[in-house]
Formats: C-alpha cells, sequence, structure tokens
C-alpha cells in the first residue's frame, strides 16, 4: 500500500495490532451471540426456563417448535467462540488464518477456557500463521505453493492448538473455572459491586474504546453462558440516552432554558435511540459540557447497573435495547432499574447544568443529523 | 488547482450500526467541504455498502482507510496513497477536514 506518513505519527505498535485484532474478532462474533441468545431466550419464553434439561430426555424427533427453536439457538450460540478466534486469526495472517484460528477456538470451547482462550488462541493461531507465511518466503520457490495448501492448514492448527491444549489453555481453563463459578451465583453486595462497575464503565465515553472494553469482556462472558454482565451493560448504557431526555423533560416544564431549542428538539429522537441501546446520542452533550455530564451518567450508571447485579438479573441477548428486554429473565425489573438509573442521570445532569446561550450550535452528530434529516 | 480531486474511503467500527455510518457521514462532509468528490464505501454490519469499485480506483486520487477493525479487500488500495486512521478521528466534520487537509497536503 502507498501508505501516507502522517505527521508526528509513530509506527503502529504491535500491541494496537493484536487489540485491533481482537475487536475485529469480537466484532464478527456480535451476530452469532445476538441471534443464539435471542432465539435462546424465545425457546424459553415458549417452552419454559428448563427446556434444556427437558431436551435432554428426549431424542430429537420428539422435539416440540420450542425445543428445535432453542436447538437452532445453540447451533448458532455454540461456535460463537471459536468465531472469535478464527476472525482474530484472519484479522492477523488473513485467509490462512482463518482455520487455526477456529480450530484453536473450538479447543477453547472443549477445555472450558471460553472466550478468553479463543482470544488468545486466535493471537496465537495469528502469529503462527505470519510465521509460517514468512517461512514460506524463504524455501525454493518450487516448494512454496505446498505451503498456503498444505503446511499452513496442518501445521499451524496442530502447532496452535497443541499449545492451546497442553500449555496455554490449562491457566485459562482454571481461571475462566474460577471466574465462571464466581459469577454464576453472583448476586447481593457482590453482585451490586460488581455489576455497578460495568454500569459505570459503560456511562464514560458513550461508545468510544473505554465502553467498547467493558462490552467486551460481558460480551465474552456471555459466549460462554453467563447472561448477568449483559444485563448489568445494558441497562448501565441504556439509561444514558434516557437520563440526558430526562434532563431535558425536567428542562421543558421547569423553563429554566438550561438547554437550546435545538437540543430539546431532539428530545423524541433521543427516547427512541435510548430505546434502541444507541448511547451515542449523548456524545454531542459530553463533548459539550463533559464533566456535568460525565458524573451524573456514571452515577446512574452504577445504579442501574448495580441494581441489576443485586437481583441476578440475566440477558442471553447483548444488543437490541427494547426489542430483547421481553427475553430477559426479569423484564419488569429491567424497566425499573433502567428508568431508576436515567431519573438518577436526569436530575443531576438537570442541576449540574449551566444555562446556554440559546443560539449556540450543537456539537455535530451524524445519528443525530440522519435522524433529524 | 487544476482538477477537482477525488478522495475514496472506507469506514469500519467494530459493531457496525452507528460509528461507521457517522464516519462515513462526516468524512463525506469534510471532503466535500474541501472542494474535492467523495466516495465512502460503509463496512457495516450489514456487510460493504456504496462499495468502491474498479473504475473509482482507477480515477481517484487518494483514499481515506478510517477503520477500528480490519476492513474487507484492502489490497484494493494498494496502489493508491493510503491513510489509515481510527474512525474517532473522523467523527466530526471538524476533525474529518484535519485528515483530509493532511491527504491533499500528501498528494499535492
Amino acid at each position: 500500500m502507498a501508505e501516507i506518513q502522517r505527521k508526528g505519527a509513530k509506527k503502529k505498535s504491535q500491541a494496537q495490532v493484536a487489540w485491533d485484532a481482537v475487536l475485529t474478532g469480537i466484532s464478527y462474533m456480535i451476530p452469532f451471540i445476538v441471534g443464539g441468545g435471542v432465539l435462546w431466550g424465545i425457546a424459553k419464553a415458549m417452552g419454559g426456563y428448563n427446556i434444556a434439561a427437558d431436551m435432554a430426555e428426549l431424542d430429537y424427533t420428539q422435539y416440540t417448535l420450542a425445543m428445535v427453536i432453542y436447538s437452532i439457538g445453540s447451533a448458532i450460540f455454540n461456535v460463537c467462540v471459536p468465531i472469535i478466534g478464527a476472525y482474530i486469526g484472519w484479522a492477523l495472517a488473513d485467509k490462512p488464518g482463518l482455520a487455526p484460528g477456529f480450530a484453536v477456538g473450538v479447543i477453547s470451547n472443549t477445555i472450558k477456557a471460553g472466550f478468553l482462550g479463543a482470544v488468545v488462541g486466535g493471537l496465537i493461531a495469528g502469529y503462527v500463521t505470519i510465521w509460517m507465511k514468512d517461512l514460506s518466503k524463504k524455501v525454493p520457490t518450487s516448494v512454496n505453493s505446498v505451503f498456503p495448501i498444505l503446511l499452513i492448514p496442518v501445521f499451524s492448527t496442530l502447532v496452535t492448538s497443541l499449545l492451546m491444549w497442553y500449555v496455554v489453555g490449562v491457566p485459562i481453563g482454571w481461571f475462566m473455572t474460577m471466574i465462571t463459578n464466581a459469577l454464576m451465583d453472583l448476586q447481593g453486595a457482590g453482585g451490586f459491586v460488581f455489576g455497578a462497575a460495568i454500569g459505570a464503565g459503560m456511562s464514560i465515553d458513550q461508545g468510544g474504546p473505554i465502553g467498547k472494553a467493558v462490552a467486551l469482556v460481558a460480551n465474552g462472558l456471555n459466549a460462554d453462558g453467563i447472561f448477568g454482565p449483559a444485563a448489568c451493560k445494558m441497562c448501565g448504557g441504556m439509561q444514558n440516552p434516557l437520563g440526558v431526555c430526562f434532563a431535558q423533560i425536567i428542562d421543558r416544564f421547569t423553563g429554566k432554558k438550561k438547554f437550546t431549542e435545538k437540543e430539546r428538539s431532539t428530545t423524541v429522537s433521543g427516547l427512541v435511540l435510548a430505546c434502541c441501546y444507541i448511547q451515542e446520542y449523548v456524545i454531542p452533550f459530553l463533548v459539550q459540557d463533559t464533566w456535568r455530564c460525565l458524573v451524573p451518567c456514571m452515577l446512574g450508571g452504577a445504579l442501574s447497573g448495580g441494581l441489576c447485579g443485586y437481583f441476578a438479573l440475566e440477558s442471553a441477548a447483548v444488543h437490541g435495547g427494547i426489542f430483547v428486554i421481553p427475553m430477559m429473565s426479569n423484564p419488569l425489573q429491567f424497566v425499573l432499574f433502567w428508568f431508576a438509573g436515567a431519573a438518577v442521570t436526569g436530575i443531576l445532569y438537570f442541576l449540574l447544568r449551566k444555562p446556554v446561550d440559546q443560539d449556540a450550535e450543537m456539537a455535530g452528530n451524524g445519528v443525530l443529523d440522519q435522524l433529524l434529516g | 488547482m487544476a482538477e477537482k480531486k477525488f478522495i475514496v474511503g472506507v469506514t469500519a467500527c467494530q459493531i457496525g450500526i452507528a460509528h461507521t455510518f457517522m464516519a462515513a457521514e462526516s468524512l463525506t462532509q469534510a471532503i466535500e467541504a474541501l472542494g474535492c468528490e467523495a466516495k465512502i464505501e460503509t463496512q457495516g454490519a450489514t456487510g460493504m455498502e456504496n462499495v468502491i469499485t474498479d473504475e473509482d480506483l482507477a480515477r481517484c486520487d487518494a483514499a481515506i482507510i478510517a477503520a477500528d477493525v480490519k476492513i474487507k479487500n484492502p489490497e484494493r488500495f494498494d496502489p493508491i496513497p493510503t491513510l489509515s486512521c481510527k474512525t474517532k478521528e473522523v467523527m466530526t466534520v471538524q476533525t474529518a477536514k484535519g485528515v483530509v487537509e493532511e491527504v491533499l497536503e500528501a498528494i499535492s
């Protein structure tokens, strides 16, 4: 690539390359986890919460429709850990990285190293494949072509998977089992702290890198069948746009004019975005008045997430806003906690805000501009 | 300036629902504000849209890849002066202009 050197730019560090690869893996996993999780939720709503146990006693020919839907959900959900590995491998080493990455992801499931194992394994797969690709350039051209067609798929997969099975996977599997056991029964005060941390973390940069890192952990745990953190994440995240809308509504009714006319005209679209779990609505407010917006959002997020953790709410879906609320373990509680957090955010934000120049322009926001035409 | 410059680009964020399209929008606006022609491909959750074609590649002057994840078919841009950055850097028209100016400076 005829790369344009950026002014004062440093070379992309190896850590940055690896991190981008991890994000790519997660990015490709999302549709699997959402599809599987929501189908599971539908099946449980149709056939009862213990559908999986009921299914174990039956032959597949005897399944009810709910059970078939549950099986479809399982089919897609069970590959979401391998998919992380596969696409991390692909992001690093291109096409040859895909097979070893997928294999190591499946291995990771087998040895109970879960999504963390797949992330580490995918990186190993990528680097082993890159190494073999480099090697292929050093050998005589006559044997060159056996590398991509034979040697890389076989040896890259073998080396990576053996490493995973006997070396790297062991501590990760041990660690993940510990985490799983700790989080499985997490509720009460411990649950509150954990949930509050997730909720507050989701409310810092509204869809930016910090929120992504938190979401990555919650989504990853979902891939391992721990559904609590996803509920905390969604509740903590969704309360931000709703809270900002609440502040605008309070402003409207008290006539304090702390928001400009243009800002208040976005309330309705803000509510729609809040329902769709699109936190980016908050960005212009955050940019314009960082601290007065950030602190209320984080407190509201901590409350929403903390309450979800305290009552051990579960969400099989990781994204989808109000459309996936019916699939949660207790939809009514979720809505209640969502509104509670938003109320805190909204009231605090309203109180902290200074009256603004009515003609001031809002900071740019593509999503908002599109919605407003 | 003799001829109107043509700048192509690709945007891709992690989830591919919001940031990808916000970045594409502001990048397009920034490029046009600086008197150039723009075409931005989005690689979001729905796959590739507004795809940069071979004809586009043949007549474009530069490319901007604003992506947080690995993009599809990056080799298309091999012969073209290309600037890579994060979607964050082109999220508002203001910051996007800075990136476009860098590109224009580099190819002038």
